[in-house]
């Protein structure tokens, strides 16, 4: 008994260390794939073929001096990458990554992921705001829009597999993925809506209206630099990551497959091959679509997917009421 | 130059912040060509910044007019420490056709102190990418000490 509390610890800093480097990695992806899909190459002299490009950016950031403006909140401005980077990592240790069961787990820890992103949120708001030029306030503005918008639309995906597993503890909804076959069969609708409003909840493009290069300059992170900067890009990173990790663990059954009960090596493979699936999902989007109009972005594309949700909500129920 | 660690990263990233201080748009289409597919300076890990803030490299085209020169100024000062300014075109090195002229001042050297000039009318989107290849490498040294300001020539 004596012997949990130390491995609990070991497996959290094990986890957070590698949720921090594999945060660049999906970055790399990232990057590289859409650099493809435009004929480009992308990070290329860094490392075996750029690989180093998103650390090396980090370290850089880091080495910067930090260009602060008067009249800013230093309490927000130095609060924020510290609010996101500890709730991202503590939400990751939730998820179920390492092996089929998550470093930290209680009832109900599907809750948590709602507090994670709500103060992920709060920390680019915070970082947003700690100084109010005209770029920043109209971008932190259209952030709160946007996510208050997509975060219900993301979330409410959820609700539906709450609905079906009858769980609202992660590690009993990956049990019920692997006992019956992963819930993406079963929601195909809610798994779209939920990785098309992923984009928007992370700021890609389309969805990229917060800094909207030519409108806005860099939007709600004009005023960052050095040090801060660094870490609100990597609370993007993060956040992508956690996001993706998120709906690999509900939808896709986590690190579940061939052979994966027998050989645990396999579970944490298997998590990534369909994390970087995802990611190249959302790379193709990302590298083919162009800016939606600020004025499209609650009527043509937040009713559509709040109604696809709606009729797979509807399917659902007749679908359990079939089988009761 | 006293060679820091933080140079030398910026080297190994070099993000762009792109300033046009009353050039004629030629050099911004070249700029352009070099960032998308056939030079994309992303493969030395440049990114094209939308605020001076998150920026190390500000890329100058067009001559310095005297409206301009201010803003130039305040751009410059707002990047953080350490920086490089890389004029492009050769109204950004000296004023070009236009030197002497009523509304303008010269050179983006009459604002900023050390800056890299890339010739031409406007230059070739290889050259940008091999000015861009030396700094990355480090080879810009043997060049610079010339009055301040450094050549590079493909």
């Amino acid at each position: 008994m004596s012997s949990a509390p130390l491995l609990t610890s070991i497996l959290t800093i094990v986890a957070g260390i590698i949720f921090f480097f594999l945060s660049f990695l999906f970055e790399w992806v990232e990057r590289k794939a859409v650099a493809r899909i435009q004929k480009r190459v992308g990070p290329y002299f860094t490392g075996p073929g750029g690989i180093f490009q998103p650390f090396v950016d980090f370290l850089k950031l880091l080495s910067k001096t930090e260009a602060i403006s008067k009249g800013t909140e230093l309490l927000f401005y130095r609060a924020s990458p510290i609010i996101g980077v500890t709730l991202l990592t503590y939400g990751f240790l939730h998820l179920p990554f390492l092996s089929q069961s998550p470093v930290l787990n209680f009832n109900g820890d599907l809750l948590v992921i709602f507090i994670v992103f709500a103060f992920t949120c709060l920390s680019y708001l915070m970082a947003g705001l700690s100084l109010r030029t005209p770029f920043t306030v109209v971008g932190t503005g259209r952030l709160i829009v946007q996510y208050s918008l997509y975060e219900l639309i993301f979330l409410s995906s959820f609700a539906l597999i709450f609905f079906q597993a009858g769980s609202a503890t992660i590690s009993d909804i990956v049990r019920y993925q692997m006992i019956n076959r992963p819930l993406v069969l079963y929601q195909p609708i809610g798994f779209i809506v939920a990785v098309f409003s992923l984009l928007a909840k992370l700021e890609k493009p389309p969805f990229d209206l917060p800094h909207a290069k030519q409108e806005v300059a860099a939007g709600w992170m004009s005023e960052l630099s050095g040090r801060t900067l660094a870490y609100m890009r990597l609370i993007g990173n993060m956040d992508y990551l956690f996001s993706i990790s998120l709906i690999v663990t509900l939808f896709l059954g986590g690190g579940s497959g061939p052979f994966a009960s027998q050989i645990i090596v396999l579970w944490p493979i298997y998590f990534l091959i369909k994390a970087l699936a995802i990611a190249l999902v959302l790379s193709y989007i990302e590298g083919v679509a162009v800016r939606v109009r600020s004025i499209l972005l609650p009527m043509r594309l937040g009713i559509p997917l709040t109604s696809l949700l709606v009729v797979q909500a509807v399917i659902l129920a007749i679908w359990r009421m079939g089988l009761w | 130059m006293e060679e820091s660690n933080s140079i030398k990263l910026i080297r190994k990233s070099p993000w762009l912040f792109h300033f046009n201080s009353g050039g004629c748009n030629g050099c911004d289409i070249e700029v352009v060509a070099a960032l998308t597919p056939k030079y994309d300076v992303e493969r030395l890990g440049a990114v094209l910044t939308a605020s001076p803030k998150h920026a190390d490299i500000l890329i100058i085209t067009g001559p310095v007019t005297r409206q301009t020169a201010g803003s130039l100024k305040m751009i410059y000062e707002q990047m953080a420490d350490p920086k490089i300014a890389i004029a492009i075109g050769t109204c950004a090195c000296s004023g070009g056709v236009f030197r002497g002229g009523y509304n303008v001042l010269g050179g983006a050297e009459k604002v900023i102190k050390n800056v890299i000039c890339i010739p031409g009318c406007p230059p070739n989107p290889r050259q940008i990418f091999a000015a861009l290849k030396k700094l990355y490498e480090n080879k810009l040294e043997e060049e610079k000490n010339d009055g301040g300001s450094k050549l590079t020539k493909e």
